[in-house]
């Protein structure tokens, strides 16, 4: 498997495995590098169902799904840079 | 596997030395090509029968490791093909269930529908040629047609097709050096063997458990939906979206929701069309002016139906000479004409329709165009419609 596929299977500074390490440098078998592809495309669909249920609520016009629309992604994107600033910060 | 066979000879040769190993130069090498890399041939390819799930290299089941092994080409980019054309009219979905259900896995002899080699071949170049057909009616009624994909695919077929007469045998070929082997000391013909099943568990557990939650949610759903509760058709893509959204979110932290990404985006676009659909589908708008001042040039409408009553007109010679326009996108036209009016009806329907002119004239196909006329005599007035639809019927009536 070439490290592309495991950055797509483990996210970004994933090392392979079920067992990381922590700050002091000790194992620990639950603790995991947040996967950025999962986390974003969570988000991302997270808002979709948000935009629906603002949609079949009929608490927003049908009109304001050109401004809703983005919403969700811009969300996941932004989350996803976070995770990605915060776990490069946590590797240094 | 290779450099085992040297090994054997020379265990072999400490007990019975060959004649031939006095000479040095009879010795044939047993260095081959296998160290210039896997790379398969035309006819490798072409025998599909040699296509097994890969055990190793799986998101969901293997279906796009195997073949990216079989074609020697990175995976990543036949599991981007499988989301993409998962879009075209499920074509993606269609291939790999295809795949899932009819090639075994690696060491397996048998798949979850056992056909033989030759049934198996034929089955898949049959499923694959439904998701062409899939691919390409998804796209009637679109403003373009993917002639690209479906010149490929039907290159592929008939590639496929032809060369089953010219075929190699597929059975492996014994290497030159097996005729030196010793007395009693079989070599073993190079066969494929699959790599070591990684021992660590990194397989899509989450995919399993979601599918299975969502089912018992889609169930639950059911049952509240028959007992009376209100509930929107797109609720149930919704939920089955939220359930994969929550499940990819808990699988960011404690991994493995290989498979959800694509899950969820199939998921995500049966809410777009199930809301689209309870949103827009039931549109109906209908017109009823009741003097040729009111009556319009154009009509349309996006999805839905439209109906234009033009027999409450009562000055129909206010209508003489005018073209009235009806367009839509999907759904129905209706135009209701007065009777005593000279019609000219130009009818134009750019995908899968048919139409209905004045009970005489009907038709359908895709993309049908025509014209027809009511006559109503010498002196009446006349008026021309100018019908048009991307999908759906189209009926002009008289009364």
């Amino acid at each position: 498997m070439s490290e592309h596929e495991h950055e797509q299977e483990y996210g970004y500074g994933y090392e392979p495995g079920y067992q990381t390490q922590d700050d002091e440098g000790t194992l620990s078998s639950w603790q995991h590098p947040v996967n950025v592809g999962h986390l974003v495309m969570g988000i991302a669909f997270a808002g979709m169902v948000l935009v629906w249920a603002l949609i079949a609520g009929d608490v927003v016009a049908d009109e304001d799904l050109r401004w809703l629309m983005p919403i969700p992604w811009v969300s996941a994107g932004a989350a996803g840079l976070v995770a990605m600033a915060v776990g490069a910060r946590r590797r240094t | 596997m290779v450099r085992d066979v040297p090994s054997q000879q020379a265990g072999a040769m400490t007990t019975t030395p060959p004649p031939s190993s006095a000479d040095p130069s009879a010795d044939p090498a047993p260095e081959g090509p296998a160290d210039d890399g896997p790379r398969v041939s035309r006819d490798e390819v072409r025998d599909l029968g040699r296509l097994r799930r890969s055990v190793a290299d799986r998101k969901v089941a293997g279906v796009a490791g195997g073949l990216a092994r079989h074609l020697d080409i990175d995976p990543i980019i036949l599991r981007v093909g499988f989301v993409v054309l998962a879009f075209f009219g499920g074509a993606g979905l269609i291939l790999y269930a295809a795949g899932w259900a009819l090639v075994p896995e690696e060491g397996q002899q048998r798949a979850a529908v056992h056909l033989d080699e030759r049934s198996r071949t034929i089955a898949l170049v049959a499923l694959g040629v439904v998701a062409a057909l899939a691919l390409v009616g998804d796209s009637w009624g679109a403003y373009w047609f993917p002639w690209p994909l479906a010149i490929i695919g039907l290159i592929a077929f008939v590639w496929l097709s032809r060369s089953r007469d010219g075929r190699q045998p597929s059975a492996p070929v014994a290497p030159d050096h097996a005729a030196n082997a010793p007395e009693g000391g079989a070599v073993p013909a190079p066969a494929y063997v699959p790599p070591p099943r990684d021992p660590r568990k990194r397989g899509p557990k989450l995919f399993w458990f979601t599918l299975l939650l969502i089912a018992v949610a889609e169930g639950v759903l059911g049952i509240l939906d028959g007992a009376g509760v209100p509930v929107v058709d797109s609720a149930y893509a919704a939920l089955a979206v939220g359930i994969i959204a929550l499940m990819l979110l808990v699988g960011s932290v404690v991994g493995r929701a290989g498979g959800l990404i694509a899950l969820g985006l199939v998921a995500s676009l049966g809410l777009a069309a199930a809301t689209a659909s309870d949103r827009w589908e039931g549109d109906r708008f209908e017109h009823h002016p009741t003097s040729a001042d009111e009556v319009q040039d154009v009509y349309t409408i996006g999805n839905g139906s439209l109906v234009v009553d033009l027999t409450d007109v009562t000055d129909v010679e206010g209508l003489d000479g005018r073209t009235v326009r009806v367009t839509g996108e999907v759904g129905e036209l209706v135009i209701r004409v007065p009777e005593e009016m000279d019609v000219q009806a130009d009818v134009d329907i750019d995908g899968p329709g048919g139409y209905d002119l004045f009970d005489r004239h009907t038709g359908g196909g895709f993309g049908s165009s025509t014209a027809a006329q009511h006559d109503a005599g010498d002196d009446a007035p006349s008026l021309t419609i100018d019908a048009d639809l991307e999908l759906g019927q189209i009926t002009i009536e008289t009364e």
